[in-house]
């Protein structure tokens, strides 16, 4: 057997086993971001024309820049996507190093490409995930709005681009934003999976939200949650200079150094 | 026995955080026999099979399986079956779509194979309830059947006959004689006395990580 045979393989088991093993907490999550979609979208139609660009910032937006403690507002839907999403990742990851590691390591005969498999798992199911989060919001706020474009609508002109430093059309803005929560949850679910090869996974998910929820109240951009907030961006925040090219390059720095340690660890590790 | 040994154990030593868990265990097992493992919770069975799969590392000694000594030529033992606590078979899927998630990872077996072991534990592979109504007897079997069905050398079985009930350890025991006739290397870890006697050609008996004592069946004490 090849290596790239047994490597595809794995990741089909992996891919197959994590959708049947958490589909009904996907369409709890799905299901909740149809409601918040519903919540946005109606709120969108009460002041202004609008389409999805305008559901996407209302319900994806953090709470930007605050100078002072006092200032600071929880950004509840940023903390319940992120939260919510590290959860469905994070469940797997336990159920499979918990439970399936020594029947598929033995069947595989490969420590290193078992967890190589869960590393490329973790690009393919936060694009996938977040890619259905996506058809999600549009397919409903659409509906809600009666808007199936993207174009500058009178809601984007008064309530978002008007915000804006650096001007960026609302495709743009889209795509930024869900490149944000994508490239922040490749390098915390990676912390994550580091994290669960020592620690319980109570402690795991704890330390990771932490990490991410650090970022709700500080302003550093080396903080891997900060790419997923599009106020504290220089498109909408000059001052912090955190552009979109620095997040992707950094993140993926992350994500490439903290996966080849947990490689690396795994590949020492000894299963119990 | 005249023929050289298929599973060889020298010096077998392992020690975790200052605790030694496995103490200078020497071991000799040929294939075409049944081997039975004896001992309290936590005398350290399940490390030593863990340790014979290539899962954990020898802090001294070797093992070796085959000819090849792991963790030198060899992570793994080249054809291998185990059952060392429950697999985590997915609820909403039925037995044999599990065992045909699991065989896919290394294409050895085809379906009707699966099939055969699903039968060959007393299951219905044809069985359309999912593994979420299945009794913990029935998900015991099933977990007996994922290590044998890809025909391995091998067969480590942890506590193989928790959750059975009369018949199930009946049919358990004809299963592993007819493994054990074609020329399967087989290890059992149980606590009754009883059954590991009535199985095994020889009962290795353990404590704090130690091999205590070890005999042939027939009453003939090694």
């Amino acid at each position: 057997m090849t290596r790239g045979r047994t490597f595809y393989r794995l990741l089909s088991h992996d891919l197959s086993y994590s959708l049947a093993y958490g589909k009904y907490k996907f369409i709890v999550f799905y299901g909740l971001i149809a409601l918040l979609s519903l919540m946005m979208g109606a709120e969108v139609k009460s002041v202004a024309n609008g389409n999805t660009v305008g559901t996407v910032y209302l319900l994806l937006k953090d709470n930007g820049y605050i100078k002072t403690l006092s200032d600071y507002e929880l950004p509840y839907y940023w903390d319940f996507i992120q939260f919510f999403t590290l959860f469905l990742i994070g469940d797997f990851l336990y159920q499979d190093l918990n439970n399936n590691r020594t029947y598929v390591v033995l069947r595989c005969h490969s420590k290193l490409q078992y967890m190589l498999s869960k590393v490329c798992w973790l690009i393919i199911q936060n694009m996938l995930l977040f890619a259905g989060m996506f058809i999600v919001i549009y397919a409903v706020s659409s509906i809600v709005l009666g808007d199936f474009s993207f174009h500058s609508s009178a809601y984007f002109h008064h309530y978002i681009a008007s915000l804006m430093n650096n001007s960026v059309s609302p495709g743009q803005l889209v795509w930024r934003i869900f490149l944000g929560y994508i490239l922040t949850n490749l390098v915390l679910s990676s912390i994550l999976l580091l994290l669960l090869q020592w620690l319980s996974p109570i402690v795991s998910f704890l330390g990771v939200i932490i990490i991410s929820s650090l970022s709700t109240f500080l302003g550093t951009k080396w903080l891997p949650a900060i790419h997923s907030m599009i106020l504290k961006q220089d498109t909408f925040n000059r001052e912090h200079h955190l552009t979109l090219s620095f997040s992707v390059i950094y993140c993926a720095v992350c994500f490439v150094v903290i996966a080849a340690f947990t490689l690396y660890t795994f590949r020492k590790s000894e299963v119990y | 026995m005249a023929t050289s040994a298929y599973l060889k154990v020298e010096h077998l030593s392992k020690t975790i955080k200052n605790q030694p868990i496995l103490k200078d265990i020497h071991l000799s097992l040929h294939k075409g026999s049944i081997y039975g493992f004896r001992g309290k919770n936590g005398s350290g069975k399940t490390m030593l099979f863990r340790a014979l799969c290539g899962l954990i590392m020898p802090t001294e000694g070797t093992v070796e399986v085959g000819g090849v000594v792991l963790g030198k030529e060899l992570s793994f033992p080249p054809s291998v079956g185990v059952l060392i606590e429950y697999p985590g078979f997915l609820n909403s899927y039925t037995g044999f779509k599990n065992l045909q998630m699991l065989a896919r990872l290394n294409q050895m077996i085809d379906d009707e194979r699966i099939r055969e072991s699903i039968r060959l534990v007393g299951l219905d592979p044809n069985d359309k309830r999912k593994y979420r109504k299945y009794s913990l007897g029935m998900k015991q079997r099933l977990g007996i059947a994922q290590a044998i069905m890809e025909e391995p050398d091998l067969i480590i079985l942890d506590e193989p006959t928790n959750a059975l009930d009369s018949d199930g350890i009946e049919e358990f025991k004809t299963l592993l004689l007819d493994l054990k006739a074609r020329d399967k290397c087989i290890l059992i870890a149980s606590h009754d006395k009883e059954e590991l006697e009535f199985l095994s050609d020889e009962i290795f008996l353990m404590e704090n990580g130690k091999i205590i004592d070890h005999y042939h069946l027939m009453g003939e004490e090694a």
